[in-house]
This record gives C-alpha cells, sequence and structure tokens, in this order.
C-alpha cells in the first residue's frame, strides 16, 4: 500500500490516476484550489475504498517553503508524489503579458519549488518518486502556444534535471509529457477524436506505471504518453525552422 | 462549447449539435442558464431513436458527471452524478456483495439514462423498473434552478421515464440489492413455437428470464435464457474480453442469408446444458462486442419495440411475427420478455403487463416504415404501446393511444428542454 499525494487533485488525469491508485487500496492525500470540488473528488475516492485526506490549497501561489513541510508531517512519509496541477491557455490571449506572467507562475515558477521541495524529501527518505506531468509542447517553442510551451518547456528540464540529482539515492523523479489528452483543459477545441487524443485515462495508466518502475522505457527519466508522441516529437523537433516557420502548428 | 455531429445507437440521424460538457456539479446551473435553449442531456447515447438528440438546441454531455457521492455498504444506498456509467460503477458495487436492483441489456447506460428511460431488465417480474428503485434525485431546470426530487413529487413521476424532458438530472440516489454472488447459472431452452414459448415464460422460476426468437420464422422458434444467482459468495469479478468493431462498413454485411446462418448458429448453441457463468458475460452479452450497431452499416436501423399487453398477446404476438416474416426484412436480434404488473413511479414508464417483442431492422427508408406502420396498427389494436428508447418512426397519434397519461407528463416538461424525439412527434408547445 502506498501513500500518494497529489498537487492538483482536481485536474482530469489526476482524477483518473486517483481512481487507479484508490482501487489498489493505496493511501491518497489530495491538494487543489477549489474545495468543494476537491471534496466531490475525495468522496468518490472514499466510495471505491481508499483513504484520502484532503487540503485545500492555491499551489500556484502558496509559500512552498511553510506549506511543503506542513504536508509531509501530515503524511509522515510519501512513496509518490504527483505534480498535476497547471494552466493551459488555448485562447487568443497568447500574446498578453499579464497572462504570460501568471503562466509562467503556475507553470514553472510554482511547480518548480514543490518538485525542489519534494525532491529534498525522497532524497531524505532514499526512496519514492517524483511524477511531474510536463508536455510534449515544451518539446520546441512554436507560435501557436508561445507561454504555454515556455511554460512546460521549464518544468519538462526542471524535472529532468531532479531525476539526474536523484540518481544516485533510491528516490526517482520521472517526467509525463502528455500529447492531446481528453480533458477539460482541451475542452474547447473540435474534434478531439480520433488516433492522435488519448483519454485521461489512458494517461494516467501510464503515470501510475512510472510511479511503480520509477523510470520510463529503458530507464529513461520521460515517458510520453501515449508512447508515440516520442517520435512525433522528434520529427517536429528536427524539422528545419524554414519548413517549420511555413506552418501554423 | 463545440460543434459535434452526434448520432444515436441506430446511426440514422447523423445531426450537427453544440455540446457542452459539464465536469462538476457546481457548473451545471450557470451553464444551463447561458445556454441556448431548447436543452437536452445525454449520457452514453445508447437510445436507437432520436430521444437522445438534440441539434435544435443545446446538448449537454452529461459524461463528465461520473463521480460516486456517496455509497453506503450497510444499507446498499448509492448515490452518484448522473453521468456515472453502470459499466465503471457496477465492480465498485460487486466488490461489497451489492447490485443495481434492475439493469438493462447494456451496461453503458448513465445513470441518468437509465431513470430518463425508466429501463427494464431481465428481472422485471421480480424487480420491477429502475425508476422503482429511485430514493431521490437532483434536477436542474432549464432556467438554473437546481431542484431535490423525492418520490411522492409530481415532478419526480414525470422525470423517471420523462426522457429528460423535465429538466436536467443531475444525481441519482438508488437503493441496491444484495446478491449471493458474481455468478449466475445460466439455462438455454430451446423452443420451437410459441404454445411451447408460453409454457416456458410460465413455468419458469429463475429471476432473470430472456428470449431470442428466431425472427424469420413466423411460427415464433427461439431459445428461451433462463438463470439465477448462484449461492457461492464468490464475488470476484473480472471484466470478460471485449472485441470492438472499429468502423462502420460502407455496405452492411448484414442480410437474410447472414442472419439465416445467425439464426441456425443460436439455435445449435441452444443445446448445451445449464452452466455457471459471470454475471457480465450472461446479462450483457453484447457489451463483449463493442460498437456491434456499426455492422448495420453507413445506413443505420431501427429498433422496434413493442409491449402487448397480457389481455390480448397471445393473438396479438403471431400477427406480429408473421408480418415481420412475410416482410423478408431480416432482423439480426430478436428479443421477447414477459412483464408482469410492478408499477412503477413513472407516468410515462414503458413496461405493462404482458409481453415485449424488440427487433433491429436495417435502415431501408420506405420499406421500412411501411412495415411499421402495419407492426404499430396490431399493436394499437391490442392496446398496447412503443418504448420511447427505441423509437425513431413513430407518431404522436401512437404515443397518445399507449399512454394514457401523455397529457398529464406534458404539463411538467419544461418549456426550455427538448429533444428531435419531441419535436419528431409534434408534441413541443
Amino acid at each position: 500500500m502506498k501513500t500518494v499525494l497529489i498537487l492538483g487533485a482536481t485536474s482530469g488525469i489526476a482524477m483518473e490516476a486517483a481512481r487507479m491508485w484508490a482501487a489498489r487500496g493505496d493511501a491518497l492525500h489530495l491538494v487543489a484550489r477549489n474545495k468543494v470540488r476537491l471534496e466531490s473528488v475525495a468522496a468518490d475516492l472514499r466510495a471505491r475504498g481508499a483513504a484520502v485526506w484532503t487540503t485545500p490549497m492555491d499551489m500556484a501561489t502558496a509559500d512552498v517553503a511553510k506549506e511543503w513541510p506542513r504536508l509531509v508531517k501530515a503524511m509522515g512519509s510519501v512513496d509518490v508524489v504527483l505534480v498535476a496541477y497547471g494552466a493551459g491557455d488555448f485562447g487568443d490571449r497568447k500574446m498578453d503579458l499579464e497572462v504570460a506572467a501568471q503562466m509562467l507562475q503556475t507553470n514553472t515558477v510554482s511547480a518548480t519549488q514543490w518538485c525542489l521541495a519534494a525532491a529534498e524529501t525522497l532524497k531524505e527518505q532514499d526512496g519514492g518518486v517524483l511524477l511531474v506531468i510536463g508536455s510534449v509542447a515544451g518539446d520546441r517553442g512554436r507560435q501557436g502556444q508561445i507561454v504555454y510551451n515556455a511554460s512546460k518547456a521549464g518544468i519538462n528540464v526542471a524535472a529532468q534535471g531532479i531525476a539526474h540529482w536523484l540518481a544516485p539515492t533510491h528516490a526517482r523523479c520521472v517526467v509525463i509529457k502528455p500529447g492531446w489528452t481528453v480533458t477539460a483543459m482541451t475542452s474547447e477545441i473540435p474534434g478531439r477524436r480520433g488516433f492522435l487524443w488519448a483519454s485521461a485515462a489512458r494517461v494516467a495508466k501510464d503515470i501510475v506505471k512510472a510511479g511503480d518502475k520509477g523510470t520510463g522505457p529503458l530507464g529513461s527519466s520521460v515517458v510520453y504518453t501515449p508512447w508515440f508522441w516520442r517520435f512525433v516529437m522528434l520529427a517536429i523537433v528536427n524539422v528545419p525552422t524554414f519548413i517549420l516557420h511555413k506552418t501554423k502548428i | 462549447m463545440v460543434k459535434q455531429t452526434l448520432t444515436s445507437w441506430g446511426n440514422v440521424v447523423h445531426a450537427e449539435h453544440e455540446v457542452l460538457t459539464p465536469q462538476w456539479l457546481d457548473e451545471v446551473p450557470k451553464m444551463v442558464e447561458a445556454a441556448k435553449k431548447p436543452l437536452l442531456a445525454c449520457g452514453l447515447r445508447r437510445s436507437y431513436g432520436d430521444s437522445p438528440l438534440n441539434p435544435e438546441g443545446t446538448l449537454l454531455d452529461m459524461t463528465g458527471l461520473d463521480r460516486v457521492i456517496a455509497f453506503d455498504t450497510e444499507t446498499g444506498v448509492l448515490r452518484a452524478e448522473a453521468g456515472a456509467s453502470l459499466l465503471n460503477l457496477i465492480p465498485l458495487l460487486v466488490k461489497k456483495g451489492w447490485f443495481f436492483a434492475t439493469t438493462p441489456g447494456t451496461r453503458f447506460v448513465t445513470l441518468g439514462g437509465a431513470v430518463a428511460h425508466d429501463i427494464h431488465g431481465k428481472n422485471h417480474h421480480s424487480a420491477g423498473t429502475f425508476g422503482a428503485h429511485v430514493r431521490a434525485m437532483g434536477l436542474v431546470m432549464s432556467d438554473g434552478s437546481a431542484l431535490e426530487l423525492l418520490p411522492e413529487d409530481k415532478l419526480f413521476q414525470a422525470t423517471v421515464g420523462g426522457m429528460g424532458l423535465t429538466g436536467i438530472i443531475t444525481w441519482v440516489e438508488v437503493q441496491l440489492v444484495k446478491i449471493p454472488s458474481v455468478y449466475v447459472l445460466v439455462e438455454r431452452v430451446p423452443f420451437k413455437n410459441l404454445a411451447e414459448f408460453w409454457e416456458l415464460a410460465e413455468t419458469s422460476t429463475q429471476e432473470f428470464c430472456g428470449t431470442w426468437l428466431d425472427a424469420m420464422s413466423a411460427e415464433g422458434r427461439g431459445i428461451f435464457e433462463r438463470s439465477d444467482w448462484m449461492a457461492d459468495r464468490d464475488y470476484t469479478f473480472k471484466e470478460p474480453m471485449h472485441l470492438t468493431f472499429p468502423f462502420t462498413p460502407p455496405i452492411t454485411p448484414l442480410n437474410r442469408w447472414s442472419v439465416w446462418l445467425h439464426n441456425r448458429y443460436h439455435a445449435w448453441r441452444g443445446q448445451n446444458k445449464p452452466r455457471v457463468e459471470s454475471f457480465a458475460k450472461a446479462f450483457y452479452p453484447l457489451d463483449s462486442k463493442r460498437y456491434w450497431n456499426r455492422l448495420y452499416g453507413r445506413m443505420g436501423f431501427y429498433q422496434y419495440q413493442c409491449v402487448l399487453p397480457k389481455s390480448t398477446m397471445k393473438e396479438a404476438l403471431p400477427e406480429l411475427l408473421k408480418l415481420i416474416a412475410a416482410s423478408g426484412q431480416a432482423s439480426f436480434l430478436a428479443t421477447l420478455k414477459t412483464l408482469k404488473d410492478k408499477p412503477s413511479p413513472g407516468m410515462m414508464s414503458f413496461p405493462m403487463e404482458g409481453i415485449t417483442l424488440a427487433l433491429d431492422f436495417p435502415n431501408r427508408g420506405e420499406t421500412t416504415m411501411a412495415l411499421f406502420e402495419k407492426l404499430d396498427a396490431v399493436v394499437r389494436e391490442a392496446g398496447g404501446r412503443l418504448y420511447a428508447a427505441k423509437d425513431g418512426a413513430s407518431t404522436a397519434a401512437m404515443f397518445r393511444a399507449g399512454y394514457p397519461r401523455l397529457e398529464e407528463f406534458r404539463t411538467h416538461v419544461d418549456a426550455g428542454m427538448g429533444s428531435q424525439f419531441w419535436q419528431r412527434l409534434g408534441l413541443v408547445d
């Protein structure tokens, strides 16, 4: 039985992962901003037989140095930490300065702080897995979602660095890079069907697996989910600039 | 809000919809108030006809509201969001030895859908309909107001079997039943004609009884399937394997010859001894062939389901079977179920004491409609009625004749709700 901490427990992917952990009888510690929604997620998981604790908190603006020790104290020890909260902006405010600052604070600055704090604890424990939901979007800067891509690139690399830092210990860190996923974040995009769109449950399955293994495929610290995005992004990253610039992706 | 082309299980009507997908209960009232009317909630869209479609207004896809709110494992009371499916709820229930009092032939239905069509199952004669076990439900009206309905409320009675026209069902609380096992003992008894069928129907004591009928024969050949729960307290449940039909073939492989072959296979299969099966296999055989509806090809298919009252069923049923066999319009799936006198709280509830016949017909346009008109006439003459969850072709007159409480129901229909079914019947105020 594992103790799992989820930062961002009301996110679509996190909720599916939580259900999978609950089905195994793991103990869940859930953190999210919206108290009412957090409670309804907790009620669902308790009905599935899991022991659940909740802490409402805005992780993007919290004082991590103060809050992290509190969480650890409440849990005792932790086996899996899932950083799942974040902001997506697929709208037309992508050049807005205020939105940019907020997104970077939410997705990169605060997320990195939580990851660093968690990493220290896992190192002390000499065990446990930190799972960080980054995104394929961070693999290359493109005009479609300039700031979102940048924010995800930041957390992708931070988590990758932490994975390296934890390598000498028994603790681990894995960066999860989902491709297009059907969640509330993408709900305004039409036509979310077909091969390229994964369900939240599909991504969650890979997350739970990474939590068990502590690594991605072949010992890597990056999991593309579903797997084929590794190759899609390989192509996108290596496409010559003059060709990319002709597209609108 | 996204634009999506949606269809129902029959694949006949493909219409572009404006779809909203609420993820949280607290989102619903504001979403509903702001949305373009008329509104309709839908679940997994397993209804065959146009009852889950609403191209004229907005459709609320409720499948994001799938959480359990509370599950008391001592008393067997379950409260969950209306978009929760039987598929995802049942494994949680059986783990603790509980089950729904009654379920339909597929687990791909939501709680809201089960209430909206007041579904019935193979054990109607003992358990009645789904609505009879609902203790309370939440309803959001088209003006955004949220209500809690109890069985004594008229609006509750209008909502059970109300096809979603009274408002958006947001959560449902049901009383479950304790089960002695997740396995059932299934017996399949072949019969050569209706006389043998009536005999089996009258003398079988099992809780779950269903019939597969060879609709190509006029004398009523088929297989009577009857089962009971085992008493071995074995609750280890494993989801049976399934395959998915990945696409809709341009021409359907189903025709009178392939159907004839299929019927011969079924008849042969009927010679088995009683066997122990998991409930998932016995109750929901088609769930293991996902998207089997695609086999009907691009034209889609209609399902015709009627109930004939006890007083006239023995005369009317052979008439229906004769008409169907003579039409040459092969029905891949034909089932018969006896329904007993089990009153439902729903005003527009479909079951009545008698027999219900359900058949699939490939959509052949005019010829299919002509057959349905003939069948309607027999059903109407016999004092029976059609099932809105299946119907895609009938008329207001037919529904008026079959549902004496239709006018009473209409007084509870929310003016801001609507569905293509309701519009087709011309019952919009």
